[in-house]
């Protein structure tokens, strides 16, 4: 799950990083760490629709261009999505001698 | 130097500056030659003084909002480098009212006293050098640093292109004839330098140069820095960083050239002359302007 977790945190930031380069990574991090007083690394999926309020929020404070507020958005629901998909697949995946 | 010491040691350097324009009486020679009395020159000076105050404090603006930035993000891997920027844009910012005063009190010494006239036009000379030298390098050092960021392991992105190369030695060949064609009248009241040629080729004409060439290859790597970053909104902001830089670069290296051929200049009416003073140090601000909005949008991505 902390496998997982940080594989989050690192979608994130490489989405952060497409809209604010160098300082997409200290962006995200602080917006996790502010709202949630959790450690970065930690986020978890059900972390990800208040986080992307928090950034609609905070990003449209630095740009005046919509689209790229919405993307940003959007691509970091799209992160949860992926996520939930990809856990409901690994726990499908049981091993040959178990039955359901 | 923080920022608040900086602002402090600035606006007393300033306020000498004026006190030096505006108080010191202006000599005989030059009232006669554009037939103004005292008073007139003095009114005169106060409409270059307060346009040129103005725009040495865009300059301090434009540093402190860079060094903010700098301040705010020095534990980053793109902090070193923008400190570096910023310090170099603090010496050239600097350089700005304390160039003035160092030139406005070789004037006042030299116009009462002939024996002065060849020592004080050196350390103006010589005083001037440092300044660009120091902050040309500083600059290109922090713009190379930011290319660095990329984890560059290739040597390609440090070499400069041919163009560039090319008006360096353009630049070069023009600044060498201007000195040697314009500059050399030993003895007489007007000579820029009261050195031998070989020595102002040696110690002024070459390092001149050398902090040309840094800062082009400054704004070079600045404008690399800035197609190849990543992040849309963070390009929009670095590029005023990058516009402002290129600008103010530009813009000492062209004060530089002219100063060359005051000799020159000084044959022309008063009117064009302002025209010329006034347009560079209006591009000056603008390019200090540039810095400061790119550096505060720059800061507002750390804050939020």
């Amino acid at each position: 799950m902390i496998v997982h977790n940080k594989k989050l945190y690192n979608e994130a930031v490489k989405v952060s990083e497409e809209y604010l380069g160098p300082a997409g990574e200290r962006f995200i991090r602080r917006q996790i760490q502010t709202h949630f007083n959790i450690e970065p690394e930690n986020l978890k999926p059900q972390h990800i629709p208040e986080l992307v309020d928090w950034v609609r929020l905070t990003f449209s404070m630095l740009t005046n261009d919509a689209q790229h507020v919405t993307s940003f958005s959007e691509r970091l629901l799209q992160l949860a999505k992926s996520q939930h998909h990809s856990l409901k697949d690994n726990s499908l995946k049981l091993p040959s001698h178990e039955t359901r | 130097m923080k920022p608040k010491s900086f602002v402090y040691v600035f606006v007393i350097i300033t306020l000498l500056y004026v006190v030096l324009a505006l108080g010191v009486p202006p000599d005989q020679a030059t009232l006669d030659k554009y037939d103004l009395s005292s008073l007139q020159i003095r009114l005169l000076n106060l409409t270059v003084v307060i346009p040129v105050v103005l725009i040495w404090l865009t300059a301090l603006y434009g540093f402190i909002n860079l060094k903010k930035y700098a301040l705010s993000i020095k534990e980053s891997k793109e902090g070193k480098a923008f400190n570096l920027l910023s310090n170099g844009l603090m010496i050239l910012a600097l350089s700005l009212p304390l160039g003035s005063v160092i030139s406005s009190i070789s004037r006042y010494i030299a116009t009462n006293n002939d024996a002065y006239l060849v020592s004080t036009t050196i350390i103006k000379n010589y005083s001037s050098l440092l300044f660009s030298l120091a902050a040309f390098v500083v600059i290109a050092i922090g713009a190379r640093e930011l290319i660095r960021t990329f984890n560059q392991k290739s040597q390609s992105a440090f070499r400069l292109p041919t163009s560039i190369v090319s008006a360096l030695i353009v630049l070069s060949v023009i600044y060498t004839w201007l000195i040697s064609t314009h500059s050399f009248n030993q003895g007489a009241s007007n000579d820029a330098f009261y050195l031998p040629s070989w020595l102002v080729i040696f110690t002024l004409v070459i390092p001149y140069l050398i902090a040309w060439g840094a800062g082009m290859a400054a704004t070079y790597f600045i404008t690399v820095y800035n197609t190849r970053v990543k992040g849309a909104v963070y390009k929009k902001a670095f590029s005023d960083i990058a516009r402002g830089i290129g600008t103010v670069v530009f813009i000492s290296i062209t004060l530089q050239l002219i100063l060359t051929v005051t000799s020159q200049l000084n044959r022309l009416n008063l009117t064009p002359v302002l025209l010329i003073v006034y347009a560079l140090l209006i591009l000056y601000a603008i390019g200090f302007g540039f810095i400061a909005r790119g550096a505060k949008k720059l800061k507002k991505i750390e804050e939020v």
